[in-house]
């Protein structure tokens, strides 16, 4: 260490004294360590939505503006199952009465989401499919670097439960990031 | 000269250079050299108690317990990480925003809490943006020097020189802010061409991943902090209108911060930097001994029969305090030219010299790495994360940097005080 270094560390121990490691301290509780820093790349999210789902959380939408310029895909997802079922025991009628309903409802819900994220620079699409809760989500999420759900996602059967068994199904069959909220 | 000034000038000299390489810590050097006056009688007991400057000593110690609370709240982590994150990955603007806020963080609160608490942000946002972290924190550091020129409370010899003057808040905002603001544009611009390849585009974007408002850790001390350093700020600009000196105003927003927010008096008071206190007391006693003994007045008398003009001596003032504070720390650097101002009010109107005497003080601490508390601070804090920044590295920047603003400074002073237009 030449002169000039060591004498800045001095100057630094006795004008800083304790208050830099205090500092420190503070900050280590919320910045990420140098390990943490390596985030997987994410280019492209999807996030499955469905009837059980009322809101997206602030925190969604703030995790989402980290991510400037990647592209998410909105699935909302109408249980081909719930169709069939109201078509066998109710009637066909019932089921289409049932079916438009439920995407009138979805184009609210996306609606409203796309207005929160109008002002993010993310390229955003929106999809309504009739199909399968699960596997339509486990086969969409290999196009995907990472897929954020709710974790009351497919619990409309069931809706007492702290986190739906559909959501853990999905986290155990896809090797991709999930952030459940 | 007699041996009693020899003597004075000695003790002085020694202080000094033990200030410089900081052997012995500049409070205990202070300390010993103030000792060393009241022992031999150079300094009477008497005439020491005047020497010591309460109006500074005070308002530091006030401003330091209403900063101080006010960290405990969070708000400091938070303005940082806010910063951090409206710049998101673009370097340019991580630049502009983080100088122009610890510029004005600067202006209002001392220097090394600011760069103390604002350095681990920038690093931090810098390794994740992948980009060379130096000229963020030499701009920082240069904001934080020029930040302090602008108020009254911005820097140490700036609450000296509105103490030893009698000028007000309004007095430094109306003279050294305008300055400040220019300067603060020609550092920029100066540190984009020494290191515009640094800043080619990249992506910070998870550090929008932090959620700023985690760093809050009392919001109920949070909104009490803020109300009562905006009513500080609100009444540092009014004083003079009030009757109100700037440390009582300081004094009073601790008074009410403290009733306030519960906290108890032995938790703040122990935060309050006794040792900077001090330091003052030793310096002002140091000085004092320079003044009794009659060589300040010799020092002014052969300054005032070699300067002709207010413009000369505006140059003069401001050139040689931007050298010496590069060198030797600015604060006992202004004690001493005080009284030296002070002497030459017999010859000069002095208003101006006091503007160039702060901006000589303020902005020559950023010439070296050693000029200021903040540059020693930002590269310590930068040394132990491992980004090695040399003295020779930051006197490259730093010395264009110094002689480009003061320059400009000098101008300003010259044009409005010195007959220049």
């Amino acid at each position: 260490m030449d002169v000039f270094s060591s004498m800045i560390s001095r100057k630094f121990r006795n004008i800083a004294g304790e208050r830099y490691e205090e500092i420190m301290n503070f900050y280590r509780e919320f910045l990420l360590s140098e390990e943490e820093m390596h985030v997987p790349e994410v280019s492209s999210i999807l996030m499955p939505i469905d009837g059980s789902v009322h809101v997206i959380p602030e925190k969604v939408y703030r995790l989402l503006s980290a991510y400037e310029g990647v592209s998410i895909l909105l699935l909302y997802v109408i249980d081909m199952n719930v169709l069939r079922i109201v078509e066998g025991t109710l009637g066909k009628m019932e089921a289409e009465i049932f079916k438009g309903k439920e995407l009138k409802r979805a184009d609210e819900f996306l609606r409203a989401v796309e207005v929160k994220l109008s002002g993010f620079r993310i390229s955003l699409r929106t999809e309504v499919i009739i199909g399968h809760k699960g596997d339509d989500v486990v086969r969409r999420a290999r196009e995907h670097d990472m897929i954020i759900v709710s974790k009351k996602y497919g619990s409309e059967g069931a809706r007492s439960l702290r986190i739906s068994p559909l959501v853990f199904r999905i986290v155990h069959s896809i090797a991709k990031p999930v952030v459940v909220y | 000269m007699n041996p009693q000034s020899v003597a004075a000038v000695v003790v002085f000299l020694a202080v000094y250079s033990l200030i410089i390489t900081e052997k012995v810590h500049r409070t205990v050097a202070a300390m010993t050299g103030a000792s060393v006056l009241l022992l031999t009688g150079i300094v009477p007991w008497s005439s020491a108690k005047g020497y010591i400057d309460l109006d500074t000593i005070l308002l530091l110690a006030g401003m330091m317990v209403v900063v101080n609370v006010a960290r405990d709240s969070g708000m400091f982590e938070y303005v940082a990480i806010k910063t951090a994150k409206l710049a998101g990955g673009s370097p340019i603007k991580v630049l502009l925003l983080f100088s122009g806020v610890t510029a004005v963080v600067s202006a209002f609160l001392d220097n090394v809490t600011t760069v103390l608490l604002l350095t681990p942000m920038l690093i931090y946002i810098t390794r994740r943006m992948g980009v060379d972290p130096v000229p963020f924190l030499l701009s920082e550091v240069f904001a934080s020097n020029i930040g302090g020129t602008a108020t009254l409370i911005g820097d140490p010899p700036n609450i000296m020189i509105g103490s030893a003057a009698k000028l007000s808040f309004n007095d430094f905002v109306e003279n050294m802010a305008p300055i400040a603001l220019i300067t603060l544009g020609v550092t920029i611009a100066l540190i984009f061409l020494f290191y515009r390849h640094s800043f080619r585009s990249s992506s910070g974007g998870s550090v929008m991943l932090i959620d700023e408002r985690e760093a809050i850790k009392d919001p109920a001390l949070l909104k009490k902090s803020l109300a009562v350093l905006s009513f500080v700020i609100f009444a540092f600009f009014f004083h003079d209108l009030l009757g109100i000196e700037p440390a009582a105003v300081a004094l009073i927003g601790a008074s009410i911060l403290l009733l306030w927010s519960g906290i108890p008096p032995e938790k703040a008071l122990g935060k309050v930097e006794w040792a900077t206190l001090f330091f003052f007391g030793g310096l002002f006693v140091l000085v004092g001994g320079l003044v009794q003994t009659g060589v300040i007045d010799r020092l002014a008398s052969i300054v005032t029969s070699n300067v002709h003009s207010e413009a000369q001596a505006i140059v003069m003032i401001s050139g040689f305090s931007a050298a010496a504070s590069a060198v030797v720390d600015n604060i006992p650097f202004t004690a001493t030219m005080i009284p030296l101002i002070k002497a030459m009010g017999a010859q000069f109107n002095t208003y101006p010299l006091w503007w160039a005497l702060s901006l000589g003080a303020c902005l020559g601490g950023n010439g070296t790495a050693i000029g200021a508390s903040a540059n020693v601070v930002v590269l310590g804090i930068a040394y132990r994360e491992g980004i090695r920044i040399t003295f020779k590295d930051f006197l490259k920047v730093g010395l264009v940097v110094m002689v480009s603003t003061v320059g400009v400074g000098t101008l300003l002073l010259l044009i409005r005080y010195g007959g220049l237009i």
